[in-house]
């Protein structure tokens, strides 16, 4: 029951941050894991043909930061469903929900990323 | 007087070759008439697709060759190397793939030609009425095409592809005996049917089809999109 209210919730989420539009092959997340994070944007690439967040994260074994790549949908998509370019910033505090990586690597598919509290788009 | 005249001369030719143009050419460009099926608009698919199976449900029918190539490509995917992919070299999606680019594009129907302009990287095909397929065409990424209409379906054969494309983002392969037949039937304002035709006896053991939908996109601009421009896979 719990894997498959998360699986809904994937891909509502996935169909609001534009990763429902995820082309190339996202065969190397995991679709069925999702996982939220907490940092600091250290990097925003706005690019074809998917956007770029480059993300400090505190590691909770050390505090340390790591800094971690998640792939988002590409720069038209999102512009369709209301982000702007600048919309997220460096410096930023977000919280991302992703796909990780399936080989355990500090990376994921966005599925959606808040500033301050608010989702960045959101419109379905 | 000398300049007056040579004035009167000009007027006169150019009244006569444009009259002459008018006479021997039909206009180029013009809209389809009411009475004619017109796909003209923006069109997009409502969910990405991102790997091609048969209309029955099944696996395409890859030969010896077809399976070794799938079988190389997906798995250098699913180990995250993109790199193998010709996209992530800004090389153009070919044919059918264009369709399957999480993109708009807009179909312009002329009574001339069938136009399609992809956002995809700027990508464009326009496609002439009723010619014959050429004989020896030059290999291309998007081949050469030829449309002409069966009823309310738009039929449009394409031969003379290069080896440099994937059929679709899972990496089916294709060589340069491709011949695609894609069909477009408009099954309302807003919505259209269409199946595509792959044969290529270098990777598959047999023709085979696929089906696909396009929703139309009312309110939606075409974008630029520049695939070289700061590109990251």
């Amino acid at each position: 029951m719990k894997s498959y209210a998360t699986a809904v919730v994937a891909s509502l989420l996935a169909l609001v941050s534009g990763a429902a539009f995820a082309h190339h092959s996202f065969a190397m997340f995991d679709q069925n894991e999702t996982k939220t994070l907490n940092g600091t944007i250290k990097e925003v690439q706005w690019t074809n043909p998917h956007i770029w967040l480059q993300v400090w994260v505190e590691n909770p074994a050390d505090g340390k930061a790591v800094e971690w790549s998640i792939e988002g949908a590409s720069p038209n998509a999102l512009i369709r469903q209301g982000w702007k370019r600048n919309s997220i910033k460096t410096g930023d505090k977000v919280e991302v929900t992703i796909h990780p990586l399936k080989n355990g690597d500090n990376g994921g598919s966005l599925l959606r990323v808040k500033v301050d509290g608010k989702v960045v788009g959101g419109r379905a | 007087m000398r300049h007056g005249l040579a004035c009167l001369a000009g007027l006169a030719l150019s009244t006569l070759l444009s009259g002459a143009w008018a006479q021997t050419s039909a206009p180029l460009f013009e809209q389809p008439s009411a009475a004619q099926t017109n796909f003209t608009g923006k069109w997009a698919m409502p969910k990405t697709v991102t790997h091609l199976i048969t209309a029955d449900g099944r696996e395409p029918p890859l030969n010896a060759a077809g399976k070794t190539e799938y079988a190389h490509r997906q798995s250098a995917l699913r180990s995250g190397d993109r790199k193998i992919d010709p996209v992530s070299d800004c090389l153009m999606h070919g044919v059918p793939r264009l369709l399957y680019a999480p993109y708009p594009f807009l179909i312009l129907q002329t009574t001339r030609s069938v136009n399609f302009v992809h956002e995809v990287n700027h990508t464009f095909r326009i496609i002439y009425w009723d010619k014959a397929l050429p004989e020896d065409p030059d290999p291309g990424y998007l081949g050469s095409s030829i449309a002409r209409l069966e009823g309310r379906t738009l039929v449009i054969d394409t031969v003379g592809f290069n080896d440099k494309t994937w059929l679709d983002y899972s990496g089916l392969p294709h060589g340069e005996k491709l011949k695609v037949q894609e069909r477009y039937t408009l099954q309302n304002a807003d919505h259209i049917d269409g199946t595509i035709r792959i044969t290529d006896p270098d990777f598959y053991t047999t023709s085979w089809t696929t089906h696909f939908v396009l929703e139309r996109q009312p309110g939606t601009a075409l974008k630029e999109n520049v695939c070289m421009d700061t590109h990251r896979m």
